[in-house]
């Protein structure tokens, strides 16, 4: 009998079995997949595949308990205590499932085996000779997961003593609907590359190294891709509303952890189709596969280990570090082994015919995206090395990422719109001429228009070095034109061939055209993603930013939604071309927070446009750490972006912190584009052969596009539609009396306004020193804490009186400024490396790498030379063959 | 009763365990779904009873954890069952999958390509004079394929023999596009001597990988009895070269005999695991196969060099 003192929970005892039985399975399905296969015996091939689906529904029965444990409040389980409480809404409890680090890893446990059961499912027997080996080599991945949750981090772990009552609660930034799927999304992605990995050491494992495998292994890919994209963006958009800073990308190392993966993914999904086309590069096909996989379980163990300081991450744990190294090694050592032992199969004889050909484009393409990859994962682990090479830890900031990474996107960017205009083996010069007239047309138009509407855009930014100033911005929106116009054209001139070659119209010739090649059109859409998605980020130079504190609210007596408010007086302020007013604060209470909810009407031209309702909430599980709930209100052009950044209830005095962020809705569109594209690539070829999709009449060809067209429309307004704090229960909130600072944090009345910069160098200096409040590694210039403020009056300090007449005068102010921080608060203060190693290592691996590959280019397209000239003249073709050839080519399109 | 026989006393039942759940072939098919569906159905009918048909979350995750139970039961019987059946020495599933999807493949590949390349002939990206090439090249390698097809589709799957044959010539016919013509001889030599040098050490490891799997299913497959010599293809024209052939296999005195009582065989040599015979031009490689199938000699490997190289 239980002693009544000792929580005893059922659930966790279940729970527990159920881990430890999952391990069992595990345990078989390795052992007979790997007999099976060598033994080419059927039964044991078997055994280990059924021994996986009986091993996922383990890992799922576990994970049903451990959800059943939130929305139940079994308290006497340790993780559901620390990571919920009563208050929470089911959808939170459930997202407390991955909320910390033990049920984040059952969590990863269980899509995998959720993936792996569907992908094993599909590919059973088509890769009978290799689907022993992939399931083992899945198994090794979950078991190693599976120690991690037995050995160290059991979710189900039960208190020794008398449970609590109620939990400790959702840590509160996680509270946010997009983090209910931000997180899993990313896992998926995560978890989709142990896929093609397990196919990948399948092929290696059993020698058939043809391309079938290659096909299974692109579709998992290519779900990576697009899973990875998604939780990348929605990370983003989560950033975007939540951190109240007005960006939603800082190169912070759990979103450089996302983001190194889908360079290599993306690279892998471009060589596979020279492999598909011309059967080589399959050893660096190989390659792109297990480095897919070895930075998704890095970017696992980045997160987890605290090896890395970022906000996402979950803290140090070094035990949990040193199974991650272990395991880590093991798949480098039997993924490099495998590769050499099987070098004899993989060597083939690359040959190009020519550079001006799609084949060079995406190597290319492939030495770009892993240049990004290896550099992003340089500058994010500088700091670490950094202080294990010499005890100091510096800093990475985002100007040494955008200085790098600006680059490399403007290159990847024309990639994008050059790769679709070349022919496969060759673009002869006419040919060449004649694709790429129209998109660098556009290009100059574009150029010369933004030169002349918009001066503004001629403003130089560094590349590389501060020395080196490009109008980074002109060519980026010259690029993106030249991609929307290289895609078009492809779009309109395959439709015109197509009416050509069917008879039919246009519109039914676009939808066949997309269907039939859904692989190259759709990669054609997700191009156009990406350059809708740069054009959202070109928005971010003209960003602008204003903090304002203001005394009292204006008395809103009149209907604050309908435009007759009063946009003067002392609680407006102007800014970007519009007038805000800040009309009323109050605050409000339930069950797990307090809310103090500003409203602020904004004006444009005098025309009410908006009331927004910017807040900040406490939760009271929140030991103090108050959340920003931004207010956004969304235009095509730009973003009107209201933070309240400090409040005092007694005088009702609010500080403000307002941006007008230029394109950025354009960053989401993009996604989406993307996201479609991704989709269109996924069309199984069934599901397009029972499309019956023949509308006879004109109007009902009209009509289905336009339904299609509605249907994407509403779902984009849906997805775009922008998050906002909620508005108050009342438009006139009562103001409760609430003790001047209440959960105010570092947040304090004034701080983000206080000891603005006064000129340009101390902005500048400003924007290179790093807060240290634990903030998101945001500049004393961006941070709205009250350390930051300290900071900026001690620049300010140091630069009084100081002689900044000229340039050099200038600059040796900021030097000094800097070095003076750098000796009070060390390295890690300063956003960019002082030292010449992270500048120079970066510099000399893209020199190197730009060379080897025109070495490598150059040697390809010489072989292809030589076998063009060679090869024998084809002999008259067998007629009744050539016939069986024209049938069979009459049927495929 | 212990668990082995339980399971073997169920085979009956257990069909899908080696097909799946219920393959479509299995004349239980229903009745199996059928059981799993009405397994299923009572416990969540007695889940949602217990609670007076109240859904909630939790009712909700019970009702998951059931079917991950219901699932967890029927695969661990799967598995059981899958791990006693008998293995059957002539299941055709065991031997390696053969040429048919490999060539089914390329066949696909280069329909595409040839298509492809009319698409962008039409959509002015390649020259006629370049497409006209291109799918020239395609057709006539799309035509082979699809010859090659329909011998596996005859059921005529290429012997071991053949096979080796093929890699043969595919050398021959590689090896021959080294000797390249005056004009791409000039563009060679002034574009990539160095380049150029290599790539005869590329064909050999190109064929040697060609080569094994083929052996290995060689290994696999009973091989019937060897046509007799005037079914044999014609031997190649006399090419101005000897090759040495390596051979791995597994009496090497009988092999030395037989080689030795051979004309078209120079000296042979024992090497580590086998023999290195000398072969006169124009031999055929895939008789001497032949001869060492007939002699009862098992052939592991075959490596086949130009006299002269390093090995």
């Amino acid at each position: 009998m239980t002693d009544s003192t000792v929580p005893f929970s059922p659930i966790a005892l279940v729970g527990t079995i159920a881990i430890l039985g999952a391990y069992l399975a595990a345990a078989w399905a390795f052992a007979s997949g790997i007999a099976g296969n060598a033994r080419k015996s059927r039964r044991l091939v078997n055994a280990s595949v059924y021994g996986m689906y009986g091993f996922s529904a383990l890992v799922g029965l576990a994970s049903a308990l451990m959800i059943y444990a939130f929305v139940s409040h079994d308290f006497s389980i340790k993780y559901v205590a620390a990571t919920s409480d009563t208050t929470m809404s089911t959808a939170y409890k459930v997202t407390a499932f991955w909320g910390g680090l033990d049920g984040s890893l059952l969590f990863w446990v269980l899509v995998l085996a959720m993936f792996s059961t569907v992908a094993i499912a599909v590919n059973h027997r088509k890769h009978r000779d290799m689907i022993g080996y992939v399931v083992a080599t899945i198994m090794v991945v979950q078991i190693f997961f599976l120690s991690l949750l037995i050995f160290t981090k059991n979710p189900f772990n039960t208190y020794l003593t008398t449970p609590p009552i109620d939990g400790q609660g959702l840590n509160p930034i996680l509270q946010n609907y997009w983090m209910v799927i931000h997180p899993p999304s990313l896992y998926t992605g995560f978890v989709a590359a142990t896929i093609p990995f397990a196919f990948g050491i399948g092929a290696l494992a059993s020698g058939r190294l043809d391309d079938l495998w290659l096909g299974s292994v692109r579709v998992w890919m290519l779900i990576c891709f697009g899973f990875l994209s998604l939780g990348l963006i929605l990370g983003g958009r989560w950033a975007y509303e939540e951190l109240g800073w007005g960006g939603y990308w800082a190169w912070d190392p759990v979103e450089n952890a996302g983001l190194i993966p889908w360079f290599t993914a993306t690279a892998f999904l471009h060589s596979a189709i020279i492999q598909e086309q011309r059967g080589t590069m399959k050893t660096w096909n190989l390659a792109l596969v297990v480095m897919t996989f070895f930075f998704t379980v890095f970017g696992t163990f980045m997160t987890r280990s605290g090896i890395v300081q970022s906000i996402h991450a979950f803290g140090e744990d070094n035990v949990l570090a040193l199974q991650f190294v272990v395991f880590l090694s093991v798949i480098l050592i039997v993924s490099i082994g495998l590769i050499v032992y099987r070098s004899n199969k993989l060597a083939t004889r690359t040959e190009f015919d020519s550079f001006y050909s799609r084949e060079f484009a995406f190597l290319l393409n492939n030495w770009i995206l892993l240049a990004c990859a290896f550099f992003v994962l340089f500058a994010t682990m500088f700091p670490t090395i950094s202080e294990a090479v010499n005890g100091s830890r510096v800093s990475v900031g985002i100007p040494f990422f955008n200085k790098w990474m600006t680059p490399f996107g403007l290159v990847l960017l024309f990639l994008a719109g050059a790769s679709p205009l070349l022919a496969w083996r060759k673009t002869t010069r006419e040919r060449l001429k004649s694709q790429f007239a129209f998109p660098f047309a556009a290009m100059a138009v574009t150029i010369v228009v933004l030169l002349v509407a918009f001066p503004q855009t001629k403003h130089l930014s560094s590349l590389f070095l501060d020395q080196l100033k490009l109008p980074v911005s002109l060519l980026n929106f010259g690029l993106i034109a030249f991609v929307v116009a290289s895609i078009g054209q492809e779009f309109w001139r395959g439709t015109a061939v197509r009416v050509r070659q069917t008879g039919g119209d246009a519109v039914s010739s676009l939808l066949g055209l997309v269907l039939a090649k859904r692989r190259k059109y759709g990669g054609y859409i997700v191009h156009l993603g990406i350059a809708v998605i740069f054009f959202g980020i070109a928005g971010k130079a003209y960003e602008q930013r204003t903090d304002r504190t203001i005394e009292k609210p204006a008395q809103v007596t009149k209907d604050t939604t309908g435009g007759a408010g009063d946009p003067s007086g002392a609680s407006t302020w102007q800014f970007g071309g519009y007038t805000f007013t800040y009309e009323a604060i109050g605050h409000t209470s339930d069950d797990h927070k307090d809310a103090v909810t500003a409203q602020v009407g904004i004006y444009d031209h005098g025309d009410r446009i908006a009331t927004v309702y910017p807040a900040k909430w406490d939760y009271h599980k929140g030991e103090g750490q108050m959340t920003t709930e931004v207010a956004i209100r969304v235009r095509p052009t730009e973003d009107i972006y209201v933070v309240l950044t400090g409040f005092d209830l007694d005088s009702g005095q609010a500080n403000f912190t307002a941006f007008i962020n230029p394109l950025i809705l354009w960053v989401w569109v993009g996604f989406m584009i993307l996201g479609f594209g991704t989709l269109v690539c996924l069309i199984p070829q069934r599901v397009v052969d029972k499309m019956q999709w023949k509308p006879t009449t004109r109007l009902g060809r009209a009509a289905d596009v336009g339904s299609i067209g509605v249907i994407v429309l509403a779902v984009s307004l849906a997805i775009s539609s922008q998050a906002r704090a909620d508005a108050p229960a009342q438009s006139n909130v009562p103001v409760e009396h609430v003790p001047a600072g209440m959960g105010m944090g570092n947040s304090g009345v004034g701080y983000a306004v206080k000891n603005r910069p006064a000129n340009d160098t101390e902005a500048r200096a400003m924007k290179e020193i790093l807060c240290p409040c634990g903030c998101a590694r945001q500049s004393i210039l961006d941070c709205e804490c009250g350390t930051a403020a300290d900071l900026r009056a001690q620049v300010q300090a140091l630069m009084a009186g100081a002689d900044l007449s000229t340039a050099s005068s200038r600059d040796r102010v900021y030097d000094a400024v800097l070095a003076r921080f750098k000796t009070d608060y060390g390295l890690s203060i300063l956003s960019t490396p002082p030292s010449n190693v992270p500048w120079l290592l970066p510099v000399l691996a893209a020199i190197g790498g730009l060379g080897l590959l025109l070495v490598v280019g150059r040697r390809f397209v010489t072989r292809g030379a030589i076998a063009v000239a060679a090869a024998p003249k084809p002999d008259g073709e067998d007629e009744r063959y050539a016939d069986k050839l024209d049938d069979e080519l009459a049927d495929t399109d | 009763m212990n668990l082995r026989m339980l399971f073997r006393l169920s085979a009956p039942l257990a069909k899908g365990a080696v097909d799946g759940i219920a393959a479509p072939d299995d004349p239980m098919r229903g009745m199996k779904l059928g059981g799993f569906g009405l397994a299923l159905a009572v416990g969540w009918v007695f889940i949602l009873w217990a609670n007076n048909f109240h859904v909630t979350a939790p009712v909700v995750m019970v009702c998951l954890a059931y079917l991950c139970v219901v699932a967890l039961i029927l695969n661990l019987w799967r598995t059981g069952a899958a791990a006693v059946a008998p293995d059957d020495a002539n299941d055709a599933w065991g031997r390696p999958l053969g040429a048919k999807g490999e060539l089914e493949k390329e066949k696909k590949t280069l329909l595409k390509a040839i298509k492809e390349a009319e698409f962008d002939l039409a959509m002015g990206k390649l020259s006629k004079r370049d497409s006209e090439s291109l799918i020239k090249q395609y057709r006539a390698r799309a035509i082979d394929v699809i010859k090659e097809l329909d011998r596996v589709g005859d059921g005529t799957e290429l012997s071991p023999r053949e096979q080796i044959e093929r890699e043969v010539k595919a050398r021959r016919e590689l090896a021959a596009q080294d000797k390249p013509s005056k004009r791409a001889k000039n563009v060679a030599e002034k574009r990539a001597k160095a380049a150029d040098a290599k790539v005869d050490a590329k064909l050999d490891a190109k064929l040697d990988a060609k080569l094994e799997p083929k052996v290995e299913q060689a290994e696999m497959k009973p091989e019937p009895e060897p046509e007799p010599a005037a079914a044999e293809p014609t031997a190649e024209p006399a090419a101005a070269f000897a090759d040495i052939v390596e051979l791995s296999l597994d009496d090497i005195d009988a092999a030395k005999a037989l080689f030795a009582a051979r004309d078209d065989v120079g000296p042979v040599e024992r090497i580590d695991g086998g023999v290195s015979i000398a072969v006169a031009d124009g031999s055929n490689v895939a008789a001497l196969f032949a001869a060492c199938e007939h002699a009862g000699i098992k052939i592991s490997r075959i490596s086949v060099r130009r006299a002269g190289e390093s090995p």
